[in-house]
């Protein structure tokens, strides 16, 4: 095929473009480390061992939520019940627990609940065909309802105390790389994973190409579900209890940011584990940077919120550059 | 320009009463809107090119053109929607730019488009006077609306349709053919005088397309210019007083109604000469391998049965409406399949497939590539390889061998001649006939019998195309059967073997390649002899 | 491509009416089956009170309504009533500014939060959803900023806040009719005025509006500004009502508001509700059962369910409403 000079300066216009977008993709990590050097000189407290774990038991449950999410996202959905099916899981769990003992079936019992409730917001978005927001906006409103009369407003305690035992920090660290390794490797290597951002693009074509989109996008809240339920067994052991405000809707505020700073597109179709995993970070280093130089919280807030604008600012504008 | 409009607001407003009454001195006709060397260009095609015409007051002009031809374009430059590159539009002799809608609205331009533009939450008499709303209000110092005033004005306009809405219902409640009436009540209040029609009746009823004829015939006793715009050239003989004809966006014909025939408009359309069928004859075609009867749809398409052997291509033709894609869509297992049976060739033997099962063999390229064809954010690769993808996954676990995928990729790029820097590209970075390409590879890769095609050189170059036209052939010749959809005449007599016809979805016809003539095709098209 | 798709044609002519209805029906029958339970709630004081605790939501109610109704949502619309009560707050505290300066520093407070959402939204183009959410973050955080987070109490204009709360009129407070005046004044405005019309006809179908020539755009600025201008006013209401700043204030009101906004008619995807009785309604459905159900002695912990139970039936009646038009 002869080219053209006019070709060939398209061609290289073109490979320009691609190693640009390959960079793109490097200058959050790079920005959030070259923040973390600035603040281990400048923040004293910061560069701790203690600190440092601290701040990875704290990420952990938002990360591990952030994981189920972001695959909710990835194919154009949202789920902003996550933390209050979170509670509500830790709560029937734990009530479990502390009346029988058996902490096996009471985490299990967690995670069927957290599966139940993804699985009723699947069904809705995906075969009754539904709004995520609007579906998964009532599964958090009925969740917090049954959490509080669950419970009837009091804590679950008198834990075996091996629950807490077993997940220390670093196992609970352990736990969230584990999660964030598999979700990465099913997004990134399996047929599955693939199916997500071929849906998230296009859910026609996904169609058309053969893909059981239905079934898919099912499957995408039930695992969000899973997720919660995960954070609800790591949770409940924390605290050695479970209570009803264990999900406030900071923090689906905080998982939603970690998320879209991560690189998450609301629209779908973009999107990756390890982003999503920079933001959780990220997040918490804000609250945790703030407590340790004596900001009070609510400015963190403010900054947080700040900063997601700008991400989808910056996300927005990307995509129209690319369009126009 | 600002003065112009000034003279027609006034000159309107004045008329806009005296509209429906027929007065003495205003019987003649009057050339009203003029079209002079109008062109349009866009990225690869010259959708209008040096288009002409003069339309009079008092008559139905109505302009025809197969799929492409440029009507479309053609309207949305008079509605403002686009601008021309080349020419001018007159308007009572002054000439006018149409910049936006507004603008048209104000030249008294009403583009009664194809897309029901009613708001359903609105009432009947607020979707009516929706762009003036301001003109009624009790007092003006209040931005408050007349509600009373609101309603008798519109109740005017149906009545002059002889339309009796109660302008009180919602308009979610009305039928389509009612909503119809009330976007021309709205374009008649905004003191239209040129309406333009835009397949109005496609989605009619048999009474409501009666009833539509007859407004329009009361529109033409009044100082209006009607543009009516169709596929079914029944309809022209029915209303129209003159007719236009667009092919490939230039004017062929120019005629009253009255001293023509349908053939006439036909050869108009399509043109006298066809290309001879150079190249591809219809070689050995194998056994039958399938076989699909009384397939019927939710509305379309409506019983319909046709059989394809190896290595065929049948040709699927019929105008806009008539169900093509349906059927489609419903063979495939997109739509929902009322009655109908698959049987397929699998192991020797002709069996029964629900249309799940039978999409394992076929590929299906769909009508609009952006729509449904292509991930247009992702890299070609991955494009290719979306409908195959568990050829490039190992067996148990399912992990994805990417280098195998670009490796796949790389070759049909190759073998489709696909103009791209590499695999990497994103796929809205190519241009109309590489993306076409890109679908068309995919599918390839799949390596389906049956190859579902709907459109498939549509929005493509003229060097695209031939590619893609020469691929079918050559896929062909390999054994894969085709069934294709095309509006073009031209394109579907070069390429099938074989061709069904389809009208308000049923099959109407089924024609072999020897006895094929664009006459008996486009006859075929509109129901049956003319 | 047909032109006659699947979902398009629908020769049926009349749609369900159901939904409108039976709101009415549902709050009849709260009131009277409360009144019969307990014979204290029909009472003058108890309806008075509950209407008049709940004028902040009445009024964040009938903001959002504002957004819903052209297709957009608006989450920041509680974090924009706390920032404009905390800064109507300290005014009127540490700066003993005049009531009027300080109902009008809410105000504007709130404007500018509503201008900052319509650039962001209508002129960016960024995604309603996340932006507003973020706004909610921001601003709730700029509330907390004001208050340096702690409570704030009107010791020292009492009685100006006193005088609000009464007001003239015997015995009415006026601030009950001023929300009651917006409402309604709202309800007017969407029925009788082009742009509410207009907003309907944007929230309906856009595409059609731009073709007519509806400068969608302006539409949805105003709107935005008109959502946060009347949070505003709630916030500042709020303070006064309450005669202190809390800082975990209005709190979920905007979850709340939506809830509301669905129970009483107004469809998250556009064009369909009203302020009055439809969102109205909505709050009130709300506030009685919370109300009744204390009344009743039923456990302030089964209410929170309850409540969610009908918001989730109400969210699925609208999507599915919207599948089978």
């Amino acid at each position: 095929m002869k080219k053209t000079k006019n070709t060939l300066e398209i061609e290289d216009k073109i490979k320009s473009m691609q190693k640009m977008q390959k960079w793109q993709t490097i200058i959050l990590p790079l920005l959030i480390v070259l923040i973390l050097i600035i603040l281990c000189i400048f923040v004293e407290q910061f560069a701790t061992f203690g600190n440092i774990i601290n701040l990875l038991v704290q990420v952990s449950p938002i990360g591990i939520m952030a994981c189920g999410v972001t695959i909710v996202m990835i194919t154009g959905g949202i789920d902003i019940s996550a933390p209050a099916v979170m509670a509500t899981a830790a709560v029937i769990g734990a009530d479990y627990i502390a009346r029988t003992g058996n902490l096996v079936f009471g985490s299990v019992l967690m995670l069927l609940v957290g599966a139940l409730m993804g699985a009723i917001n699947g069904f809705a978005v995906a075969f009754l065909r539904m709004v995520p927001l609007v579906v998964t906006l009532a599964m958090m409103t009925i969740n917090m309802g049954i959490a509080i009369w669950w419970t009837m407003g009091e804590s679950i305690v008198g834990l075996p105390l091996n629950f807490s035992l077993i997940f220390n920090e670093f196992t609970i660290i352990g736990m969230y790389i584990v999660v964030a390794g598999i979700f990465s490797f099913i997004l990134r290597k399996t047929v599955f994973g693939r199916w997500l951002y071929y849906i998230g693009n296009n859910v026609n074509t996904a169609r058309i190409s053969g893909i059981p989109t239905a079934f898919v996008i099912f499957m995408t809240y039930i695992i969000s579900g899973l997720c919660a339920g995960i954070v609800g067994i790591i949770n409940t052991s924390i605290l050695s209890s479970a209570r009803p405000g264990m999900g406030p809707e900071t923090q689906i505020l905080d998982i939603v940011s970690a998320v879209v700073i991560g690189g998450v597109s609301v629209n779908g179709g973009v999107g990756t584990i390890e982003g999503a995993v920079i933001g959780s970070v990220f997040i918490i280093m804000i609250n945790n940077i703030m407590n340790l130089i004596g900001v009070p919280d609510y400015y963190a807030g403010f900054m947080k919120g700040i900063i997601i604008i700008l991400a989808v600012a910056i996300d927005t504008f990307k995509t129209k550059f690319i369009r126009g | 320009m600002i003065l112009l409009r000034l003279n027609l607001l006034e000159a309107r407003a004045g008329k806009r009463a005296a509209n429906f009454k027929k007065e003495g001195n205003q019987m003649q006709n009057r050339l009203l809107l003029q079209i002079k060397n109008i062109s349009k260009y866009f990225p690869g095609v010259k959708a209008l090119n040096n288009v002409s015409f003069d339309a009079y007051t008092r008559e139905v002009l109505g302009l025809v053109g197969v799929n492409g031809a440029g009507k479309s374009t053609l309207l949305n430059i008079l509605g403002g929607i686009i601008k021309p590159d080349e020419g001018e539009v007159i308007i009572e002799g002054h000439k006018v730019e149409i910049r936006n809608p507004r603008i048209a609205e104000d030249l008294g331009i009403a583009f009664i488009q194809q897309e029901i533009q009613v708001f359903d939450d609105l009432k009947v008499f607020e979707n009516i006077l929706i762009s003036d709303l301001y003109k009624w209000r009790s007092t003006k110092a209040l931005p408050f609306l007349n509600i009373n005033k609101l309603r008798t004005e519109s109740k005017k306009y149906l009545d002059m349709l002889g339309c009796n809405i109660d302008v009180n219902t919602r308009a979610a409640s009305l039928s389509i053919g009612e909503k119809q009436m009330v976007q021309i009540s709205r374009a008649l209040s905004q003191g239209g005088n040129i309406l333009l029609f835009d397949e109005p009746t496609s989605s009619l009823a048999t009474k409501e397309k009666q009833s539509l004829f007859e407004i329009i015939k009361k529109l033409r006793a009044s100082n209006l210019v009607i543009i009516y715009i169709t596929h079914y050239l029944d309809e022209i003989f029915e209303i129209c007083d003159k007719v236009i004809v667009l092919r490939d966006g230039q004017v062929t014909g120019k005629e009253n109604v009255n001293d023509i025939n349908k053939k006439n408009l036909i050869n108009y359309m399509v043109g006298h000469d066809i290309k001879k069928m150079a190249g591809y004859k219809s070689m050995q075609t194998g056994k039958k391998i399938l076989e699909v009867t009384n397939i019927t749809g939710e509305k379309l398409p409506k019983d319909v049965s046709f059989s394809l052997r190896k290595g065929e291509i049948l040709g699927v033709w019929g105008l806009m409406g008539s169900g093509r894609t349906e059927l489609f869509r419903t063979l495939l297992g997109f739509d929902k399949m009322r009655k109908g049976q698959i049987r397929y060739r699998e192991n020797g033997n002709l069996k029964q497939k629900k249309s799940k099962q039978f999409f394992k063999n076929t590929g299906y390229v769909t009508e609009e590539r952006h729509f449904s064809g292509l991930f247009l954010q992702m890299p070609l690769w991955k494009n290719m390889s979306s409908v195959c993808l568990k050829k490039f996954a190992s067996r148990y676990l399912r992990i994805l061998r990417s280098k195998k995928e670009k490796n796949a990729a790389r070759e049909y790029i190759n073998k489709v001649n696909i103009s791209a820097v590499n695999e990497d590209m994103l796929a809205y970075q190519l241009s109309g006939g590489n993306q076409q390409k890109v679908v068309l590879a995919k599918w390839f890769m799949k390596k389906p019998e049956v190859l579902f095609m709907d459109e498939p050189t549509k929005g493509v170059d003229v060097s695209a195309k031939a590619e893609i036209q020469k691929l079918i052939f050559e896929m062909a010749k390999s054994g894969i059967s085709f069934v294709i959809v095309s509006s073009e005449l031209e394109e579907i007599m070069y390429l099938c073997d074989r061709i069904i016809v389809l009208y308000d979805g049923k099959s109407v016809s089924e024609v072999s390649k020897e006895d094929f003539s664009k006459d008996k095709l486009m006859s075929d098209i509109t129901g049956g002899e003319s | 491509m047909s032109v006659i798709s699947g979902r398009q044609i629908t020769l049926e002519k009349k749609p369900f009416n159901f939904s409108a209805w039976s709101v009415y029906l549902v709050f009849v029958l709260l009131l009277v089956v409360f009144s019969i339970i307990s014979p204290s709630f029909l009472t003058f004081s108890n309806i008075y009170s509950v209407i008049l605790n709940g004028g902040p939501l009445i009024l964040i109610t009938c903001a959002i309504t504002y957004a819903l109704l052209t297709g957009l949502i608006d989450l920041s619309v509680a974090a924009v009533g706390y920032a404009s009560g905390s800064l109507c707050g300290i005014l009127l505290k540490i700066f003993n500014a005049p009531i009027w300066v300080a109902f009008l520093g809410g105000l504007v407070l709130a404007l500018v939060i509503g201008g900052i959402n319509s650039l962001l939204v209508v002129k960016f183009k960024m995604n309603v959803v996340i932006t507003t959410l973020s706004m909610m973050l921001v601003i709730r955080g700029l509330g907390k900023i004001i208050t340096r987070d702690q409570t704030i109490l009107m010791g020292n204009n009492i009685a100006v806040i006193r005088r609000a709360r009464i007001g003239f009129l015997g015995g009415f407070p006026a601030l009950l009719f001023f929300i009651i005046a917006v409402v309604m004044v709202s309800q007017l405005v969407l029925h009788y005025t082009r742009f509410g019309r207009y907003i309907i006809a944007v929230g309906c179908n856009e595409k059609a509006a731009k073709n007519i020539g509806i400068n969608v755009s302006k539409i949805k600025t105003l709107v935005l500004l008109t959502t946060s201008g009347i949070c505003g006013i709630a916030g500042v209401i709020w303070v006064i009502t309450l005669g202190a700043v809390v800082t975990r204030g209005l709190n979920s009101y905007e979850f709340l508001a939506i809830a509301s906004a669905v129970l009483g008619g107004t469809s998250l995807f556009g064009g369909k509700g009203s302020f009055f009785p439809g969102s109205l309604i909505g709050v009130l459905i709300l506030l009685f059962i919370a109300n009744g159900l204390t009344i009743v002695g039923v456990s302030p912990y089964v209410m929170p369910l309850i409540r969610g139970v009908i918001i989730f039936i109400a969210m699925y009646a609208d999507s599915l409403r919207l599948k089978f038009e």
